[in-house]
């Protein structure tokens, strides 16, 4: 009868799968149980067995031709350009630019609302449905790009902000493209890099608009001497 | 190695020669692990070649974009073995071989029947009936001498997951195998 309760376990124990209690177990149990002793080793033979056919079913390699033609069907391959890695670079060099302006001029936000006023220059990435939220400034209307708009104002610290704020950022020049294309990536999750890099060509070129008058803009780790020193001018002014 | 950069016009292995050399040292044994990949599958050598150069042409053409050797070589193993398995739906042998693995009757002591053809034609239809994932881990153990943590990388998987797989895989196709055999109690 104890048969039955070691039936099941002699394909785990002849895998090396079972429990060194359960294994001892059914070695005592085996011992006096020939046909359980016999099951139990033919189940092992045929797990061994099997091992060596999978690997037999495997073995081998390929003919002594692979590698020539290989190369004879890599020399067929249609010459293709260099360009995508070239692109990758400068989509990745100016998605790096935009992030980081991104990430000065909210270090600047922030640190202007908490310390009071303080004058800074933005550039404002809006989407043109967007537009009467900012009309209040004496703003510059660029061209647009893709549907999105750029603006242009001075915004005077914490006052007289609309209620509804969009995304500001100073971009180097020749980037206003390439952010304009990342800021509309940003808001609808979709990022064409391709386009993305064929902007980011446009380095070279200078802006054609000039009427932002924009303040230098201290490095993040000097951002508490720059919000203290423009505190001490808004100050002296009043 | 420069020869084989200059075989390799106009795409992004020709970006620089240490590209090439590293394409190059994949050719020292990646045609290998795909063909045997392929046969695991396909078990024909023709077959099994002609996947292997086509999963080794689509690693060309995407050299640029792997670069690390170990995932590489995943890449490889991956690959060939989807080639395969869709070369042999569209040749339709799946189910041939399925119906003559089904007859199943004892035949002889397991010393006999390990050693002879119909073993290996039974053994192959059992792997035909595994689940694609079981067979998938045991023919890569098989190829990399059941080593759980080459499968594991190979497959991007836990290494446990592997384990489990593999004893599962084994049990299954041991089971399927054990009604061929006449059991002879011994004394």
């Amino acid at each position: 009868m104890s048969c039955e309760k070691y039936s099941g376990w002699l394909t785990g124990a002849a895998l090396g799968a079972l429990g060194d209690a359960e294994e001892a177990e059914l070695r005592a149990h085996a011992a006096g149980c020939s046909h359980c002793r016999s099951e139990w080793e033919m189940i092992r033979a045929l797990a061994a067995a099997v091992d060596r056919g999978v690997e037999a079913m495997v073995a081998g390699g390929p003919s002594p031709q692979f590698v020539a033609r290989l190369r004879a069907r890599i020399a067929e391959e249609p010459a293709r350009s260099a360009r995508p890695l070239v692109a990758f670079r400068r989509v990745g060099l100016a998605t790096l630019a935009a992030a980081a302006v991104v990430v000065a001029i909210l270090f600047v936000r922030t640190a202007g609302r908490e310390r009071g006023p303080a004058e800074v220059a933005v550039v404002t990435l809006t989407n043109t449905g967007q537009q009467s939220a900012v009309s209040r400034t004496s703003s510059l209307e660029h061209p647009s790009v893709d549907g999105t708009a750029l603006r242009g104002h001075r915004a005077a610290g914490a006052r007289g902000r609309p209620d509804f704020f969009p995304a500001e950022v100073l971009v180097p020049k020749g980037q206003m493209a390439a952010a304009l294309l990342l800021s509309e990536g940003v808001s609808t999750g979709r990022i064409d890099g391709g386009q993305l890099a064929r902007l980011a060509e446009r380095s070279a070129e200078p802006l054609d608009w000039r009427a932002l008058d924009i303040q230098p803009l201290a490095a993040p780790s000097a951002g508490e001497e720059a919000v203290k020193a423009a505190n001490a001018d808004e100050g002296d002014r009043n | 190695m420069d020869a084989l950069a200059a075989s390799l016009p106009g795409t992004a292995v020709n970006q620089g020669a240490a590209l090439a050399r590293e394409f190059d040292a994949c050719l020292a044994d990646c045609p290998q692990l795909a063909y045997r990949v392929a046969l695991g599958v396909l078990r024909n050598g023709a077959d099994a070649e002609d996947v292997a150069q086509e999963a080794m042409l689509r690693a060309y053409r995407n050299f640029h974009r792997l670069r690390e050797r170990a995932h590489f070589r995943g890449w490889i193993a991956r690959t060939a073995w989807r080639l395969a398995l869709d070369r042999l739906r569209a040749a339709g042998r799946r189910e041939k071989r399925e119906s003559a693995a089904a007859e199943c009757v004892p035949e002889a002591r397991i010393e006999d029947l390990v050693e002879s053809h119909e073993f290996q034609r039974r053994l192959a239809g059992a792997m035909e009936a595994l689940p694609e994932k079981l067979r998938q881990v045991m023919v890569l153990a098989a190829i990399e001498g059941y080593n759980t943590r080459e499968v594991a990388t190979l497959l991007e998987i836990p290494e446990g997951t592997v384990r489990s797989r593999m004893f599962l895989a084994r049990k299954q196709l041991a089971e399927s195998l054990r009604c061929l055999v006449k059991n002879t109690p011994v004394g």
